[in-house]
């Protein structure tokens, strides 16, 4: 009688629980019609970005591509007559690329970061090879503050010699004062 | 150095080590690869415990708990000694003095080129500091521009001092200094400039942070991980130093030191660090001449072959090179006939080519290392500060050798080099030179003499005389007559000479090519004869007791990387330059000389007449080489060749050791490796039917057709061995460099196989084994270790490596060809009709380090160090031109009119002058000079020369770099490395 019952009871309590959700909001979007919400942390297309003064913040130190598990970071830097170095070729082959983010984690400057776009197919394999002007943006991305030549000790122009952020004046080796 | 090592039991952690008795502690943990971090300490400098870095906890006995914390390099080792790495007091001291040091260190490492391979990277990481606590402001410097080579970022200092100990005190530098006190101590110049040194380009790897870099490395940089290396032998002169070059995206990067016991041990020259800029050069030949090719895409066989044919059956003289590696020699020589082979020497070279090889088959030829040891050296005729610089700097280490035995007296061990230099004071192993130019040793020898080489000669007879006569032996009556006819300072040297020869237990001559005198090498050998005569022998066996007197040792340098192999193959009918050209004017029917074969040969022994008449008499010229010369413009067939990185091959060092060095990197079609395009002639043009298709191949095929081959050839390697890799574990972006032009990842090329056990297979992956000892390390990496500090990882401190040596083989009997030697010196015209008057003398060539060599010539670089145009002469007979010092004179030398500024020697004898003149290779020396006073246009017209030149260098440096920066990108999908008809 009691098992009878029971049996009854899970019956009328799952239909129940389906009634119920038919009237909840569903989980699932039209996709690509309505877009979902990713965090602003969430792994997807990696960007370069630039520093508060508008200017490239990768310096080509070729962190990214040593961290990079699958190989798919490629670059060359240069020094340019600014004294800044920058990356004279910068190439992500997506069709490679994992997302893992390491490159991010390594980079030491805020420059390579990843986007909350996911949307990365391509017909052909070929198109998923980036190159710098598809990766660079003109915005500081996540860290909106840092620039990593304010806090290095490398003179660029502009920025002499022990006028960095964490910098006293350049000593005078010839002087006589102790 | 090489002496057997004596060994002492110590107890590490309570583990017992066997580790070397005469080194000290820090050494001895390093060489059982345990990681103890260091700053200041350096195997070849020794120490001076200045860094405080290698503190360890050193216990009294086994019950000691305590312990108390000494600094290990400056701790000598003792039987049964027991310290400890681990004790938790001892960590957090190494751990502070990290964290001191880093106070002030700039946060600069994503933009530094050191990061990677930097010694203090890895020392941070190994003290386990990893958190900044302090918090104030950093102390900066400002930068000076110290030339074309080095780099300096002095923010990055923490005063270790080991530059100052290597340019100043190793390397006998003037330029270089420390300034400053306390927390502001500055190392660089007085003034911006370039540094002077020879070895400044040490500094880079001498230094274990970035204060010091590479400049031109900087410019196209690469991590150090991304580099894909290969055991070289650097390709600049007779030394050998072994070297690692790195290549990244297609273009060479960089050459940096591999460590070998007995040659080069941690340190080169910038002539070969830096000389490799040639392999990327604006010169290189990159396409073939004369030859049609078919399909626009690239060069077939058979294209080659179509050309060829024509000359099938013909006769070819062929001539050789020092670049060229041996096989390459051996194979042109095998297929001309050694009848027809030359190595591009004139008679007078032949004849000191001759005298040269008879005396490496009489006296055993010191090492660098050996070099090193020795009590008492003598130098004849050569600046070897200039043409062998490695070898210079190993002298410089021998006058040392008076304060080590000084120091050992009183129980001081010779790596504690304060203590050291401080009881050696300025006492010096004596060094005397007898030479025509005066050299950057002259200031720490004993004495020195100018004079010009037919009295040199002459010096060393009265010096045999003198010592024959101190042996008590009887001299004739001749000779005690020109003794007493020389001048009482000439005198008064050979004496001093004669003395301190006779009181020496391992005395060294040390003699060159680069005077070009046969006759000096002659009374070399003379000298050599005296030396090693029985009386001498008795005189020092008996007159020494404690020590063992070693036979006098004789170094003689030739002037190129592979001139002694060159050499090595020379027969008795081979032809001497002059022979060449009379063979060719010779109309003897239908045994006519044909054409003439150039293999990796400028002609530099050729006059321009002589060049003019080769190329009136012979049909055919072809000239296989790497760079444009004035060759390449006038031969017919011209075959591009690969550069040192980019073939396999032997290069024998002045002591005759047969170097292996391999092909770094893959070239683009139709550059390929000399033997290649050798073996295309000899399929189309000497009918033999073989194909040659790799390196190995060529070496069996030589073993078997060349009789007395040095080079061992083993039957039983195992060529399914795994192989050593050329790129670091941590290779990046291999699925991507290619990408822009095809996502899918190019084949990995094949590397040859290897045909005996000491010269290990290498792969062109990141895949394979490490090398296990340093002679076959592509590059210098052990765990934990990055920077080149892991080769104390590697090498087990100084002990010589057990790898097999190949010597060239030399023929017993000597080579007598009287009709090298009988050459008469075609007397230039004299000068025109002048009404000034014109003043001559004989004009001996200054060497100089970065001008001397052909290849490292194409470095832009090394146009910008150019010195300026000069002349050095006697008083008199400049005052007697009615000129003064740094006046203009113009040259007249062999048919070339130069103009240089005019300075004046008081030392100088009255018919000899000295110079340097850019216009002028390096065999024009030893002839008579016609100097007069240069008009205003003729000043004029060379100054402005001289600065198009300086112009033409600096466009040339940039235009190189852009080219450069635009083929990385070019990345090709597949490099060929299997000749013209690989898929």
């Amino acid at each position: 009688m009691k098992t009878l019952f029971s049996m009854f009871y899970s019956q009328l309590r799952t239909m129940g629980l389906i009634l119920k959700h038919t009237f909840t909001k569903a989980d699932t979007v039209q996709y690509p019609e309505e877009q979902p919400y990713l965090a602003p942390r969430y792994r997807g297309r990696i960007v370069l970005t630039r520093d508060p003064s508008g200017e490239e913040r990768c310096v080509a130190c070729n962190l990214c591509a040593v961290a990079c598990p699958t190989d798919c970071i490629s670059l060359q830097q240069t020094i340019d007559d600014d004294g800044r170095k920058r990356a004279e070729f910068f190439r992500i082959n997506f069709s490679r690329c994992i997302l893992c983010g390491f490159c991010e984690e390594a980079c030491p400057t805020y420059a390579i970061q990843l986007t909350p776009d996911v949307e990365l197919a391509e017909y052909e394999r070929q198109n998923l090879v980036y190159e710098k002007e598809h990766l660079l943006i003109s915005g500081p991305g996540k860290y909106p503050d840092y620039s990593f030549y304010q806090q290095s000790g490398l003179a660029i122009s502009g920025k002499e010699k022990g006028q960095g952020e964490q910098e006293k004046t350049p000593i005078d080796v010839k002087g006589l004062m102790p | 150095m090489a002496k057997a090592m004596e060994t002492v039991t110590i107890f590490i952690d309570n583990q017992a080590y066997q580790v070397d008795k005469g080194n000290n502690l820090l050494a001895g943990v390093l060489s059982q690869k345990l990681n103890l971090p260091y700053f200041c300490w350096h195997p070849s400098m020794g120490s001076v415990g200045a860094c405080r870095q290698c503190a360890v906890t050193q216990y009294q006995d086994e019950n000691d708990q305590r312990g108390r914390l000494v600094m290990a390099c400056t701790t000598p080792v003792t039987e049964g000694m027991r310290i400890g790495l681990k004790e938790p007091a001892a960590e957090k001291f190494r751990e502070q003095v990290i964290s001191a040091m880093m106070t002030n260190h700039p946060h600069d490492c994503p933009v530094c080129a050191e990061g990677g391979e930097c010694h203090l990277q890895d020392m941070t990481v190994m003290t386990g500091h990893s958190s900044r606590s302090y918090q104030g402001k950093k102390r900066t410097f400002t930068n000076q521009n110290l030339g074309e080579f080095v780099g300096h970022e002095m923010n990055r200092c923490i005063t270790c001092y080991r530059c100052m100990r290597f340019y100043n005190d190793y390397a006998g530098g003037k330029d270089f200094g420390v300034f400053g006190s306390k927390n502001q101590v500055y190392f660089g110049r007085q003034t911006d400039g370039q540094l002077e040194s020879e070895f400044s380009g040490n500094l880079v790897e001498v230094c274990p942070t970035g204060v010091f870099t590479n400049k031109l490395f900087s410019a196209h940089f690469s991590r150090k991980w991304d580099l894909q290396s290969a055991p070289s032998i650097c390709a600049h002169c007779s030394v050998g130093c072994n070297t690692s070059i790195g290549e990244r995206y297609g273009s060479v990067r960089r050459v940096v030191n591999r460590f070998h016991p007995d040659i080069n041990g941690y340190f080169l020259c910038d002539r070969g660090r830096f000389g490799i800029g040639f392999v990327n050069g604006e010169q290189r030949l990159k396409t073939t001449k004369g030859i049609n090719q078919l399909s626009p895409e690239k060069l077939s066989r058979l294209d080659v072959a179509k050309t060829l044919v024509h000359h099938r059956g013909k006769k070819f003289i062929g001539i050789g090179s020092a670049r060229a590696s041996l096989e390459a020699n051996a194979y042109l020589q095998q297929l001309v006939g050694s009848n027809n082979f030359s190595a591009g020497l004139s008679n007078q070279q032949m004849a000191m080519a001759a005298t040269h090889l008879s005396l490496l088959n009489k006296y055993i030829v010191p090492s660098v290392a050996q070099i090193e040891d020795s009590d008492f050296i003598l130098i004849l005729g050569e600046d070897i500060t200039q043409t062998a610089p490695r070898a210079a700097l190993a002298v410089r280490q021998a006058l040392r050798n008076v304060s080590f035995d000084k120091a050992a007296d009183i129980g001081i061990p010779s790596w504690q080099d304060s203590a050291v230099r401080t009881i050696g004071g300025t006492e010096r192993t004596p060094l005397f030179a007898l030479q025509s130019t005066p050299t950057k040793l002259d200031e720490v020898s004993q004495a020195t003499m100018l004079l010009a080489p037919e009295q040199l000669s002459q010096c060393i007879e009265a010096l045999i005389t003198k010592v024959q006569l101190m042996l008590g032996l009887s001299v004739s009556s001749e000779k005690h007559e020109l003794l007493a006819t020389l001048p009482t300072e000439k005198l008064r040297l050979l004496e001093q000479i004669t003395q301190s020869l006779l009181k020496a237990k391992k005395p060294l001559v040390v003699t060159g090519w680069s005077l070009q005198s046969p006759a000096l090498l002659k009374s070399t050998e003379q000298l050599m004869s005296v030396l090693h005569s029985d009386d001498f022998m008795r005189y020092n066996n008996e007159s020494s007791e404690e020590s063992e007197y070693l036979s006098c040792q004789l170094a003689i340098f030739p002037p190129e990387s592979n001139s002694l192999g060159l050499m090595s193959l020379l027969e008795q009918e081979s032809l001497s330059n002059e022979q060449v050209l009379t063979q060719l004017s010779h109309d003897s029917g239908d045994n006519d000389v044909f054409g003439v074969i150039l293999l990796e040969q400028q002609l530099a022994n050729f006059s321009n007449n002589q060049l003019q008449q080769l190329r009136q008499q012979a049909q055919v010229i072809i000239a296989i080489d790497h760079s444009e010369s004035e060759i390449s413009n006038l031969a017919d067939i011209v075959m591009p060749a690969t550069a040192i990185s980019e073939g396999d091959g032997h290069f024998a060092n002045y002591q005759g050791i047969l170097q292996r060095y391999y092909q770094v990197h893959t070239t683009l079609s139709p550059v390929q490796e000399s033997w290649r395009w050798l073996n295309l002639l000899a399929i189309s043009v000497f009918q033999q039917p073989e194909r040659v298709d790799s390196f190995a191949h060529l070496q069996k095929v030589l073993a078997e057709e060349c009789k007395n081959w040095p080079i061992n050839i083993s039957k039983d390697v195992e060529n399914d061995d795994v192989g050593i890799a050329r790129q670091t574990h941590r290779n990046s972006g291999r699925t991507s460099q290619s990408a822009n032009f095809s996502v899918h990842e190019p084949q990995v090329t094949k590397s040859s196989a290897s045909v005996n056990t000491f010269e290990p297979p290498l792969n062109f992956s990141m895949e394979g084994k490490s090398a296990e000892n340093s002679s076959s390390q592509p590059f210098a990496w052990a765990p934990g270790w990055n920077s080149n500090q892991s080769i104390n990882h590697n090498s087990s401190g100084n002990n010589s490596e057990s790898s097999e040596r190949c010597f060239i083989y030399l023929k017993s009997d000597p080579l007598l060809n009287q009709s090298w030697s009988a050459s008469e010196e075609e007397s230039p015209s004299q000068p025109n009709l002048q009404t000034e008057p014109v003043a001559h003398s004989l004009f001996i060539r200054q060497s100089t380090c970065f001008h001397d060599d052909w290849q490292a010539n194409f470095n832009a670089e090394f146009t910008l160090k150019l010195p300026i145009n000069q002349l050095t002469m006697s008083t008199e007979q400049l005052s007697g031109l009615g000129l003064k010092s740094g006046n203009f004179v113009k040259v007249l030398l062999a048919d070339q009119q130069v103009v240089g500024k005019a300075y004046v020697d008081e030392s100088l004898s009255e018919n000899l002058c000295y110079g340097f003149f850019h216009q002028l290779t390096a065999t024009i020396t030893n002839i008579t000079a016609y100097v007069s006073k240069a008009n205003d246009d003729e000043i004029a017209e060379h100054l402005s020369n001289q600065q198009q030149l300086m112009m033409q260098a600096k466009e040339q440096q940039a235009q190189v770099l852009a080219r450069l920066k635009i083929t990385d990108q070019l990345v090709p999908i597949r490099m060929v490395s299997g000749g013209l008809d690989e898929h």
